[in-house]
């Protein structure tokens, strides 16, 4: 009984912010989504009447569209991030000079704290106007304002971020794998790669699935990188949230957008846990 | 020379702790008082920024916290909305469309001749009001949206609103979203068509053309984007404001005011409004009245570019300057309640119809 008031009394600070600073303002949002909102007003009007027309017009082809290239760019940037940043995480951990795996680690959290307003604007410099953007756009016969080249530059915005933070997240995972077990592989006449395909991939699964949920979670929020390097043709979800609070003051569309991505993304994420667990056993 | 001991350490952090314990306690009431001698002003980015500075600094009576507006003039309504009754503004510098989503949620401080003298000065039909016809805000410019090109950086020579679908200017044109300029430029597009701005669908039908054939090349949500991608020379043909044209400094953009009856001109209001909500609303009168004075208009023509609405200040600019028979042919004046209204609308259908083509 004791340990049980203690072990309350402990949790009740986070539980106070968890409720002051999520479920309240949640809260909030998800009743905003009810309301009626009125052109040319900021907001709903206090005593708004309750409706559902801000989640039925969500529920159109052309704004299933928009959560579908937001889906689009998450799972593609996710998977060139964990393709990339597993052989990076890899070269890491197996590092055998300390000084050079010391500064390999610092290079990758040092990337982390790089501001996304000074990454996207810097890649922008690099592959707009006054960059490489006609070069590199002439290289693969697009034109520099079309939207291949747009969405092309908004995955160069969005790996910017993830590849540290994936390889940062796989770096732990490899780190606990025993390397024996590719010596004994080797030795039993498997290659290199097939050594790696067979063994420190599949004993790699927990530690990829976080790094891919982590990244995907974090490109369903992106915001800056389309605003900025999306050029007004790449909208994900969170640029349409933002118009409608931020632009147009219509509160009611904008909460219905945001709880729509929310059980939309939760759903996303719990599908995909359950979908490798049930075929790679109990992940922990 | 002072020895570092334990005991010292203590006394001076104890000494330091009551310091910062005092202040903390003051601190409230030295706010109050530092809250009656300054004025919190939301400003736009340079040119204006730059231009209200300069002349907040000779008006001297208080001191001036400013805000940059961030994003689309109608942006900093949220702001206002979430701190309502207590917005930590005094004066906001806004326009025509702005000015009537502040009336509607009735924030905007009723002026007469008495707060403003300077008022006297100003054609009435340009002050904005409300439904009573009481003074709320105080205009300092009067100003326009029109298409523009660069003719250095452009493939073709823009004689009329058509040609901006001509093959030539593939990923040229920076289309600006609804929520800048209120739409306008789709408002153009459907005046070219027959339609207006109860008639939109002439417009909608123009700009579903434009996205398909590939001509825009960018969106622009701010005007700083506009002001980058024309003089970085990304783009070269846009629909803008008078304040951002006149910011563009890379390169020489011809105004396209007076070329043909099918590109039209917007006409609209820039200026003050004061909030009701303001704690010093004497102060914030004052400023407003300084900074529409005929000097202070004069410097605001010339630093920002936009037509002063003192009568009695000079103003420089040709292509805004319109005989009557050119009023006629080429200048629009908005119904502005009416595209308040219809933001919302149109920015879905922004969304629905024309950025899946872009």
């Amino acid at each position: 009984m004791k340990y049980s008031r203690s072990t309350a009394l402990l949790l009740l600070p986070g539980f106070a912010l968890f409720l002051a600073l999520l479920v309240l303002p949640l809260a909030n949002v998800l009743d905003e989504s009810f309301r009626l909102f009125e052109p040319g007003r900021i907001g709903s009007a206090k005593d708004a009447a309750y409706t559902l027309f801000n989640y039925a017009e969500i529920l159109t082809p052309s704004y299933l569209r928009y959560f579908a290239e937001t889906f689009k760019f998450g799972v593609l940037s996710s998977l060139i991030a964990l393709v990339v940043a597993f052989p990076i995480a890899y070269a890491v951990a197996r590092q055998p000079s300390p000084i050079l795996r010391k500064l390999a680690i610092g290079f990758l959290i040092g990337m982390m704290f790089l501001s996304t307003l000074v990454r996207v604007n810097a890649l922008q410099l690099t592959f707009g106007p006054t960059g490489y953007g006609q070069l590199l756009s002439g290289l693969l016969n697009v034109s520099p304002n079309g939207r291949f080249y747009t969405e092309l530059v908004v995955v160069f915005g969005l790996l910017h971020y993830l590849i540290p933070i994936a390889a940062i997240t796989l770096l732990g995972t490899i780190q606990n794998l025993d390397p024996r077990l590719i010596d004994a592989s080797q030795v039993l006449g498997a290659s290199r790669l097939r050594s790696h395909l067979s063994i420190t991939v599949p004993l790699c699964i927990p530690g990829l699935l976080s790094a891919f949920m982590i990244c995907f979670t974090l490109c369903l929020s992106a915001f800056v990188v389309p605003m900025i390097l999306g050029k007004g043709k790449v909208l994900f979800v969170s640029n349409l949230i933002y118009s409608r609070f931020s632009e147009i003051a219509d509160y009611p569309s904008g909460s219905a957008v945001a709880i729509t991505m929310l059980i939309v993304a939760l759903i996303t994420i719990y599908g995909i846990t359950w979908m490798v667990s049930k075929r790679y056993g109990n992940l922990k | 020379m002072t020895k570092f001991s334990r005991r010292n350490f203590i006394k001076t952090s104890f000494a330091g702790g009551a310091a910062l314990a005092a202040a903390q306690l003051t601190a409230p009431f030295s706010s109050k008082a530092r809250a009656a001698e300054s004025l919190s002003v939301v400003e736009w980015g340079p040119p204006f920024i730059d231009h209200s500075k300069a002349l907040a600094a000779e008006w001297g009576k208080a001191s001036i916290d400013w805000t940059l507006h961030a994003g689309g003039a109608a942006s900093i309504l949220p702001k206002i909305k979430a701190a309502w009754p207590n917005p930590p503004y005094d004066v906001v510098d806004n326009w025509s469309p702005v000015f009537q989503s502040m009336i509607r949620e009735d924030w905007a401080e009723t002026v007469t001749l008495e707060d403003c003298p300077n008022l006297a000065d100003v054609a009435k039909e340009l002050i904005p009001k409300d439904a009573n016809g009481n003074w709320k805000a105080v205009p300092r410019g009067s100003s326009g949206l029109f298409f523009t090109y660069v003719p250095d950086t452009c493939p073709i020579e823009i004689k009329s609103i058509e040609d901006l679908l001509n093959p030539k200017l593939k990923g040229q044109i920076l289309w600006p979203n609804p929520t800048l300029g209120t739409n306008l430029q789709v408002v153009a597009l459907a005046m070219a068509r027959g339609g207006d701005q109860f008639n939109m669908e002439p417009g909608w039908q123009f700009l579903k053309e434009l996205a398909k054939s590939g001509n825009i090349g960018r969106v622009s949500a701010t005007t700083s984007d506009m002001i980058t991608s024309l003089d970085t020379g990304e783009t070269s043909v846009t629909f803008i404001d008078q304040g951002t044209f006149s910011a563009i400094k890379g390169v020489k953009a011809t105004p396209l005011t007076k070329t043909n009856k099918d590109l039209k001109t917007f006409l609209f209001v820039s200026g003050w409004a004061i909030l009701k909500s303001s704690k010093n609303k004497k102060l914030a009168f004052d400023f407003a009245n300084y900074m529409i004075s005929k000097e202070a208009s004069e410097r605001y023509g010339k630093d920002v570019g936009e037509v002063p609405v003192n009568t009695k200040a000079k103003q420089t600019l040709e292509y805004l300057h319109f005989s009557p028979e050119e009023i006629k042919e080429f200048v629009v004046v908005p119904d502005w309640d009416h595209l308040g209204k219809e933001l919302d609308g149109w920015n879905k259908r922004w969304e629905q119809d024309i950025v899946q083509l872009l």
